[in-house]
């Protein structure tokens, strides 16, 4: 039997795969064709030209940072935008100082009796289907648009810390807890976007929110 | 592998950007923006896009400079940005369609920076990579030119490693079809032994 793509780009990667497959490789026509034509491609990819970026752009960057990043204070929704980004915000700051962590029981260890996170990523990728589901207005206001601005940063940075989780030695527990956070600041997130959706007089289906 | 995680830039260029010198952020802008700006071409290909994703890219970096703590490689701190809000445009629906709306002119786009000398095959490439769902060729280019491993790209993905190597083998299958249209013709013969 033929080996697979994914065997055979295992195999390209040095990833561990079965005796067979690389037996298999070494004595099919097809098989080895295939294997050289992935190591060619990934080298073709990698040798690929740069773009260069349009000479405007750092120009249109300077301008973006010398104007004041607007405040979320008149718009409709906006004062709820600041709430819940406060709320977040706090639970960011007591968790990267500690004080969120919660206490574990004597001889337990520090890895959590359940692991939340596979529910925790499956919330958040709820949410963020909910959020696909809803229609941008065709104007946005200038606070609103800030204020979901403001959330996808963190949360962009939260999917930063997480993207590194392995690297930065996180344990289970601190992946749990920036998992809390996603989903907080999804569902801060969620709840703009409806205030901003109410804000234009669009129907809303009514869609439960709780935490886990 | 992307020369990204290659680029150095000064702890006193960051310190002056952070105090807001804005020849350290311009210095910052020409050290980075070329390797961010090709990685978000080649995530989202639509040069209209990518151009006001770089924007917000460099916008967002230089506004939480003091999120970078020194852990790790400064040019891999923006990638990780750069990533993440390429793929966050890729998840928007609103933006999504906007993908298809100039597909020809996609298809005959070249990279500012090509010689006259490059290999026939490079336009070829690029043509076909362009022609990938937008997931598998932003898998493809993760794991076989940044270097990304499977379990960081379905981190990045909110999905299973499986489905990381599925997507790359997709797009692996879809780039030999569209460069090598005959190959379902190959059967399995031995191979020619050296001996």
């Amino acid at each position: 039997m033929h080996a697979g793509t994914k065997e055979l780009i295992d195999l390209r990667d040095g990833a561990p795969v079965a005796a067979r497959v690389i037996r298999h490789s070494a004595e099919c026509e097809r098989c080895s064709t295939a294997l050289t034509h992935l190591a060619q491609t990934q080298l073709q990819l990698r040798q690929l030209a740069g773009f260069q970026p349009p000479q405007r752009a750092w120009l249109a960057i300077e301008q973006r940072l010398q104007q004041p990043q607007p405040m979320p204070a008149r718009a409709v929704g906006a004062g709820l935008a600041a709430t819940l980004i406060g709320a977040a915000l706090l639970s960011m700051l007591l968790w990267s100082s500690g004080q969120w962590r919660t206490p574990q029981p004597a001889g337990s260890g520090a890895t959590p009796a359940v692991d939340t996170v596979p529910l925790l990523v499956a919330r958040s990728q709820q949410i963020e289907a909910l959020l696909r589901g809803l229609p941008r207005p065709a104007v946005e206001r200038a606070a609103t648009s800030a204020a979901i601005d403001e959330l996808q940063t963190r949360i962009q940075v939260l999917d930063v810390q997480l993207s590194s989780a392995q690297e930065a030695g996180l344990d289970r527990t601190e992946a749990q807890q920036l998992w809390t956070m996603r989903v907080q600041l999804l569902n801060s997130l969620l709840s703009v976007r409806y205030a901003e959706q109410t804000a234009h007089g669009d129907f809303l289906p009514v869609i439960a929110t709780g935490d886990i | 592998m992307s020369h990204f995680l290659d680029i150095q830039v000064p702890e006193a260029v960051l310190d002056g950007a952070r105090a807001g010198d804005s020849a350290a952020r311009a210095q910052i802008f020409m050290a980075l923006s070329k390797p961010v700006y090709t990685l978000i071409r080649r995530l989202v290909v639509r040069p209209a896009v990518a151009e006001e994703l770089l924007q917000d890219v460099f916008v967002d970096i230089l506004r939480n400079l003091s999120l970078y703590r020194g852990e790790g490689s400064f040019a891999g701190w923006v990638r990780s940005i750069a990533v993440s809000k390429a793929l966050m445009h890729l998840r928007s629906p609103w933006h999504r369609r906007l993908l298809f709306e100039d597909a020809e002119g996609l298809l005959a786009s070249q990279p500012a920076d090509s010689s006259e000398g490059a290999h026939e095959w490079h336009g070829d490439l690029e043509r076909a990579l362009n022609e990938l769902p937008a997931v598998a060729r932003s898998i493809v280019w993760l794991h076989d030119v940044e270097g990304y491993k499977h379990a960081e790209i379905a981190q990045l993905f909110g999905q299973s490693v499986s489905f990381s190597k599925s997507q790359l083998a997709r797009a692996h299958e879809l780039l030999r079809h569209l460069l090598e249209p005959q190959t379902g013709v190959l059967t399995c013969t031995p191979a020619p032994r050296n001996s």
